[in-house]
């Protein structure tokens, strides 16, 4: 018996503890009607413990009744508990959603308001004021067009759809004002609010902000006319083909070419629309292979005929056009019309052969002429001195009779002095008409011939041409200081024959005053090797630094022998070897000739 | 024997069943309060309890009766540990 009381008193304490747990944490989470009606459920649960407690003490029967009542009382306020929990539960879970639909509300990412059916504003959401930049007393209850751009336009769209004369689901641009003055472009979305009998009771719309893709779109319609302004006024032909080769872009020129008119007719046309079948099939035959290999075709010459059917040509340009993704997705073409050029081409190579014909022909002349020519001077030559030695005899045979004074003086003058020194003239004439021969004949002969291009040794070969050189260097008394030579590319016998030339040349007019030395150096520079031979000599004077290039120029021509060729020889050979020759010098100080070939 | 059986008992058994029921068709919404387990396990003993009430008046009166009075301390024991953790826990986020 004992045992029960003390769970009795276990129930009491317990309810009681219960109980102060509960007041001490009053302002704890549940509402108060929550908070009243579980009170209520430990107060009655207390209270039968202590029913209990007292009743098993034997203190009281009056108790029983008591005790009946409360614990009937108790699974009822279970009920009231597990009912009022519920309850609160729902009414917590109905804020949440509503709390939850606020802030999507107030953070969307677009503009909502709502207006009565007198178009003001009832509703806002706080996107739409940051994006308006005016607070929610500002809008609320003003007439919705008082912020747009267009309020007339606004005012009776506003109307319009208060009317029903909008269907659903419609969107309008227009162009809202901000606080600070800004204007913003919209898209506005509607939706109808209705009572349960149907009838309009309002407007719910959404705004969403559209200026970043308007500037957008302006931007980009701006660099599209641009580019087309471009590509429209550029003399080269410019087009877009797909993979199919139909045109997808073409500008004015390439719509001209083809006798489309404008560029819009060449949209969806194909090659094979204007051209003969088979420049069609070559020219997409091109687009296709670089479509299917990737590699771009540059300035590649190619024929065409241009809607009068006159033939041009044209370099072309096709590349590949690739999408974001890096798949091709077609060609960009650029052709160019070097029809002109190409006839300046033909018209220049014809000149050429004409021209390669002509010197051949001078060239045969000149040896033909210079050949020639000697046989006739040899036989003056040697019949001139025939004669003078049969003149010899003559007058050795008539001395006495020239001399006599019978003879005439004219007669003896002629005898004397008139007919050896005629003879002495026609000799040294035709000694130097020889020369002169000889020199053509050798120059003809360089023309014709062959050029044996070789890497030389230039070390081994100016070497071997000072060796050559020795005696005249030695009646010069000059000394040559020869270093380093870098290689070249050339002909051995001819390239022996320049340097020869010229170091020749440098003995030959050095200056009597001073000892002579030639200083001989080479570099690389730029794939050519540049050669210098360089003397302390007399110097060219500036006026005939540009002649002495020319056949039969000669500096000094009663001091110094020769046919004045050298030089030109020395050009003509560096011609045929794509080299070249300048001079550097002044006058009473010495002369630089420097000689450029092609190294490798 | 005398079977004994007193309204008041029988009609706190009905409501009691009542709320069972009630309790059960809520399950899923009571799971959100705070310790729900403790409050329910508490109520199931002191519906225990008055099971054993009505049963005692039929047979063994005594063990019952004791078993009942101990439900009834237990079951109060459970929902004033829940009050504690629901109202005297300050740590206990609700």
């Amino acid at each position: 018996m004992h045992s029960v009381v003390a769970f009795d008193l276990v129930t009491f304490l317990a309810s009681a503890v219960g109980l102060i747990v509960l007041l001490r944490g009053w302002k704890r989470a549940f509402e108060l009607k929550t908070k009243l009606v579980f009170t209520g459920l430990l107060v009655f649960t207390l209270s039968y413990g202590l029913c209990l407690f007292i009743e098993w003490f034997g203190i009281t029967r009056a108790l029983d009744r008591a005790e009946g009542v409360i614990g009937t009382l108790i699974p009822m306020w279970w009920a009231f508990v597990v009912y009022a929990f519920l309850a609160e539960l729902v009414e917590q879970k109905l804020r949440e959603r509503e709390a939850r639909f606020e802030e999507l509300f107030d953070n969307a990412p677009i503009g909502y308001h709502e207006l009565d059916t007198q178009g003001r504003i009832t509703r806002v959401n706080r996107t739409e004021l940051e994006m308006l930049g005016y607070t929610a007393e500002e809008m609320l209850g003003k007439p919705v067009w008082e912020f747009s751009a267009e309020k007339d336009k606004s005012r009776e769209t506003v109307a319009d759809k208060l009317a029903g004369e909008i269907s659903p689901g419609q969107v309008f641009e227009r162009s809202l004002v901000r606080k600070d003055g800004t204007t913003i472009a919209v898209i506005v979305g509607v939706r109808l609010l209705r009572d349960k009998a149907g009838h309009i009771r309002g407007i719910r719309s959404t705004i969403q902000n559209i200026t970043k893709r308007k500037l957008a779109e302006e931007s980009l319609a701006e660099e599209h006319n641009l580019l087309r302004t471009l590509i429209d006024n550029m003399p080269d032909n410019i087009y877009v083909k797909d993979t199919e080769m139909r045109f997808v872009v073409g500008n004015v020129a390439v719509a001209r070419l083809m006798g489309a008119g404008t560029p819009d007719k060449l949209l969806g046309k194909t090659d094979f629309d204007f051209y003969p079948k088979e420049l069609a099939e070559r020219y997409s035959a091109d687009g296709q292979k670089v479509i299917s290999s990737g590699q771009s075709l540059v300035s590649r010459e190619e024929p065409a005929v241009d809607a009068a059917g006159n033939r041009k040509w044209y370099s072309t340009t096709k590349v590949p056009l690739r999408d974001s993704r890096g798949k091709i997705v077609g060609i960009v073409g650029i052709s160019r019309d070097i029809t002109a050029r190409k006839l300046a081409e033909e018209d220049r190579e014809r000149l050429m052969q004409t021209l390669a014909l002509k010197n051949k022909e001078l060239e045969s002349i000149l040896y033909v002429t210079s050949h020639d020519l000697r046989s006739p001077l040899v036989n003056i030559q040697g019949f001139s001195s025939e004669l003078s030695l049969s003149c010899d005899l003559i007058h050795l045979a008539l001395k006495e009779k020239i001399n006599a004074a019978d003879m005439s003086e004219e007669v003896r003058t002629a005898f004397n002095k008139d007919v050896p020194e005629a003879l002495g003239f026609i000799l040294t004439s035709a000694k130097k008409m020889d020369s002169l021969l000889s020199g053509l004949l050798r120059l003809s002969r360089l023309g014709q011939a062959a050029v044996n291009i070789e890497r030389l040794d230039m070390n081994a070969m100016f070497t071997d041409v000072t060796k050559n050189m020795e005696y005249q260097l030695k009646e010069a008394g000059a000394t040559v200081d020869l270093e380093l030579m870098p290689p070249c590319l050339g002909d051995a016998s001819q390239i022996n024959q320049i340097f020869s030339n010229i170091l020749d040349n440098a003995f030959k007019y050095l200056d009597e005053s001073r000892p002579g030395v030639i200083h001989i150096y080479g570099k690389i520079d730029n794939g050519h090797s540049i050669y210098c031979i360089e003397d302390n000599g007399i110097g060219i004077a500036p006026e005939h630094q540009g002649k002495i290039f020319q056949i039969f120029h000669r500096l000094e021509p009663g001091n110094k022998s020769g046919e004045g060729l050298g030089l030109t020889i020395v050009r003509r050979i560096l011609d045929r070897h794509n080299g070249k020759v300048w001079v550097e010098s002044e006058l009473g100080k010495g002369s630089k000739f420097l000689v450029s070939l092609p190294s490798f | 024997m005398v079977y004994e059986i007193f309204e008041n008992e029988v009609v706190m058994l009905l409501i009691g069943v009542g709320v069972l029921i009630f309790i059960l068709g809520s399950r899923p919404r009571l799971k959100d309060l705070p310790a729900s387990n403790i409050l329910i396990m508490g109520f199931y003993l002191l519906l225990v309890s008055w099971i054993l009430t009505v049963l005692e008046g039929f047979f063994w009166e005594e063990l019952l009766n004791y078993v009942e009075h101990a439900c009834y301390a237990v079951g109060s024991v459970f929902v004033a540990v829940w009050c504690w953790k629901v109202f005297g826990n300050r740590k206990e986020a609700l």
